[in-house]
């Protein structure tokens, strides 16, 4: 198990973010062929993969509040960020690199606006639409390319039908290409008055069903499913926990020093997302508090990977500056040093990609709707 | 104590006769104009109606598919109608929606497609259209054009689909050598059909084709002259002062030019029509009656603007106006779709 002291040596410093790692992360990484991507709000999305030295590849751009992540592992990511939900589209083909050996580039090909509405987690669908958890409306809801967003599902105890956030609904887990289970912090039927329910009144709902599955749960975040199984980041207590949807059991696997939010899986370990509750805001006099202090830890801004057999906190990753907040990780299979295009370089403009082959006669009827 | 002053941009000042032709369409004119796309039409009162949304790097908008679609920096952007009440009176309201990452194509024109518009790319020599997945879809090439490659060779400046479907495009030159137009910009224009007949040779700089009724009008904005193409033969029709910068139909009588003072056209260096002595030559929009080349009205933008480079109607609409992206009103104001159960 690795202590939160034994890091790298040499950290890494970005825009007066220091990066630290616990000593095993690299080839933590390497071994399971993985990377993971994240944003700390206010402005920054990462990637963190693997250099050719079997260092740690770190790599980020400015991306306004960057909330719920997902991926369909085929090249995909899709960003929700303060007002938009932006399609990252992989630009490689199978195989290829950048000149400067990025495995994966990440172009951010199509934006949708949606407005100012708190959004949360995003999910992508099998068919390769979205999902979005609209935590101002308290419902899911896609996008579209004709309105701000389309209200999809509402929590079953919520008969409002318009802005104002009661219950604070944040999660969404999605399985199999389909929504599984939202998680909400109460089950408050007026506005705002979820945050009086956030030591004890969270819940997970079974999305097709409508039936609350788990109940108790302190500030729930990030729930997931993995190898048939729900997870959820109970982020008051600090604590990973694997939930039984039929009994309702809520069984504490790991506790992580920090408000504990954004969840993804490698095999048996979990990547779990960590933020910093400060003294009276939202994340503060929570179980959390208690537990850190019986721990005797701060909490942490960064990344946890948890063996999930053992409860262990195995790796990490710290940011340490005047960030401290990370909403969501996502794993990226199958990939050793991703890098992405940002919103306010150059290359968004200038990278143009293309099929060079010479469009033939149909290329023009169809792009007029021509039906010859 | 300091005064606090707003500064916003002038309303174009337009002449009873452009005012009348204006409102007799009921529609609202976007006019591209530096960043800047103003929303213009004509109150019951016959006052003019206009507001204006900064869209950095606005070059061409269009009307398709019954969206509003505006090219701007390195985005294509789709703004979709909803209606919002302003003072208790209900009027619509375009909101961006949704924006192609198309990359920096110099985008000379945007053409009513199917689904999606067409964009004339320039530095690419194609007429291509947004994907998912990549820049862009090359959708057409001229047949001199062998091989993509970024480097504007011939400058294809605009193109324009008849009544009876016929794709019609102009470009500066018909050379493959890197920037090969700019050397031969008079004189060396051409209009092509989509299996590259010419159809008129020997332009400067012609630009947006565009039919009025049936009748196919090109701009030649070096040389200032409006023409008339069709059964073999190119007729001057009009000449505008300075450099002719835009064009869009009006209705079926009727074209609008964009044109102003050569140092502020997007190529420089023209020697531009005729400039009148006296004539500040601001920018303006002239409306001519085709195929008589009459003037019928104009539309002034005084003060600093800049080359008025794309128009289009929004059909049907009054009092429109245009959400810019940039702006807090985009994310502030949000348009809710109807219900639509997932299960």
């Amino acid at each position: 198990m690795a202590t939160l002291t034994d890091a790298i040596d040499e950290p890494e410093v970005r825009d007066g973010l220091e990066i630290l790692a616990s000593e095993g992360m690299a080839s933590w990484l390497d071994e399971q062929n993985v990377s993971l991507v994240f944003g700390t709000p206010p402005s920054k999305m990462w990637m963190v993969g693997i250099g050719g030295e079997g260092e740690l590849s770190i790599f980020d751009r400015t991306l306004d509040k960057v909330m719920g992540l997902a991926t369909d592992q085929r090249g995909t990511i899709l960003a929700g960020t303060r007002f938009e939900v932006w399609r990252f589209e992989d630009m490689l083909r199978d195989g290829q690199t950048t000149p400067d050996g990025h495995d994966r580039l990440f172009f951010p090909r199509v934006v949708r606006k949606v407005g100012n509405i708190n959004i949360h987690d995003v999910g992508l669908c099998a068919d390769g639409s979205d999902l979005i958890v609209n935590t101002r409306f308290g419902c899911l809801a896609s996008t579209s390319d004709e309105v701000d967003f389309i209200p999809r599902w509402y929590p079953p105890f919520l008969d409002r039908r318009g802005q104002g956030d009661c219950c604070h609904l944040n999660g969404l887990a999605m399985e199999d290409g389909a929504p599984r289970y939202v998680s909400c912090v109460s089950t408050s039927t007026t506005v705002d008055s979820w945050r009086e329910g956030r030591r004890d009144q969270g819940v997970l709902i079974d999305v097709a069903t409508n039936e609350i599955v788990a109940r108790g749960l302190s500030m729930p975040h990030s729930p997931r499913m993995h190898e048939g199984g729900l997870w959820v980041a109970n982020a008051g207590t600090g604590e990973l926990c694997r939930v039984d949807p039929i009994t309702g059991s809520v069984e504490p696997v790991a506790f992580g020093p920090g408000f504990l939010r954004g969840l993804s899986f490698v095999g048996p370990y979990a990547v779990v997302g960590s933020s910093k509750p400060r003294r009276g805001d939202l994340y503060s006099g929570l179980p959390l508090d208690d537990a850190l202090a019986e721990h005797g830890m701060d909490a942490h801004l960064g990344i946890f990977v948890i063996d999930t057999r053992t409860g262990d906190l195995v790796h990490w990753l710290l940011i340490e500056g005047k960030v401290r907040e990370l909403f969501d990780v996502c794993v990226l299979e199958n990939t050793k040093r991703p890098a992405f295009i940002g919103l306010q370089g150059p290359e968004i403009a200038s990278e143009l990609w293309f099929d060079d082959q010479l469009p033939g006669h149909e290329a023009l009827d169809h792009a007029l709707g021509v039906v010859r | 104590m300091a005064g606090l002053v707003e500064l916003l941009p002038m309303p174009p000042l337009p002449t009873k006769g452009f005012l009348d032709a204006l409102g007799s369409t009921r529609s609202t004119l976007i006019v591209v104009e530096a960043s800047r796309v103003w929303s213009l039409s004509v109150a019951a009162s016959g006052e003019l109606l206009s507001t204006v949304a900064t869209i950095d790097g606005a070059v061409a908008a269009t009307w398709c598919a019954e969206r509003l679609w505006i090219s701007a920096g390195f985005q294509l952007w789709s703004f979709s109608e909803v209606e919002r009440r302003s003072g208790g009176v209900p009027r619509p309201s375009f909101l961006p929606q949704e924006a192609f990452s198309i990359g920096q194509l110099d985008v000379t024109d945007l053409v009513p497609g199917g689904e999606k518009p067409i964009i004339c790319a320039a530095l690419l020599d194609c007429l291509a259209r947004a994907h998912d997945n990549l820049s862009i879809e090359p959708v057409w090439v001229p047949p001199w054009i062998d091989s993509f490659r970024p480097e504007t060779r011939s400058y294809l400046t605009g193109a324009t689909v008849g009544p009876d479907g016929r794709v019609v495009i102009t470009s500066a030159a018909m050379t493959t050598e890197p920037k090969g137009w700019l050397p031969s910009l008079e004189g060396s224009g051409v209009v092509v059909d989509r299996d590259g007949s010419v159809l008129a040779s020997g332009l400067s700089l012609p630009r947006q084709p565009r039919y009025v009724g049936d009748d196919l009008v090109i701009i030649e904005s070096a040389a200032g002259t409006v023409r008339q193409v069709g059964g073999g033969e190119v007729t001057p029709i009009s000449t505008l002062p300075g450099v002719l910068s835009s064009a869009a139909a009006l209705d079926e009588q009727h074209l609008l030019v964009g044109h102003g003072a050569a140092s502020r056209a997007t190529v420089t260096g023209l020697s531009g029509g005729m400039n009148p002595e006296g004539d500040a030559l601001c920018d303006r929009i002239t409306l001519i009656a085709i195929p008589s080349g009459r003037v019928v009205g104009e539309l002034v933008f005084e003060g600093y603007s800049g080359p008025i480079t794309s128009m289009t109607l929004i059909p049907g609409r009054m009092g429109a106006e245009v959400v810019s992206p940039a702006g807090g009103a985009a994310n502030a104001l949000c348009a809710v779709g109807d219900f639509r159960p997932l299960f």
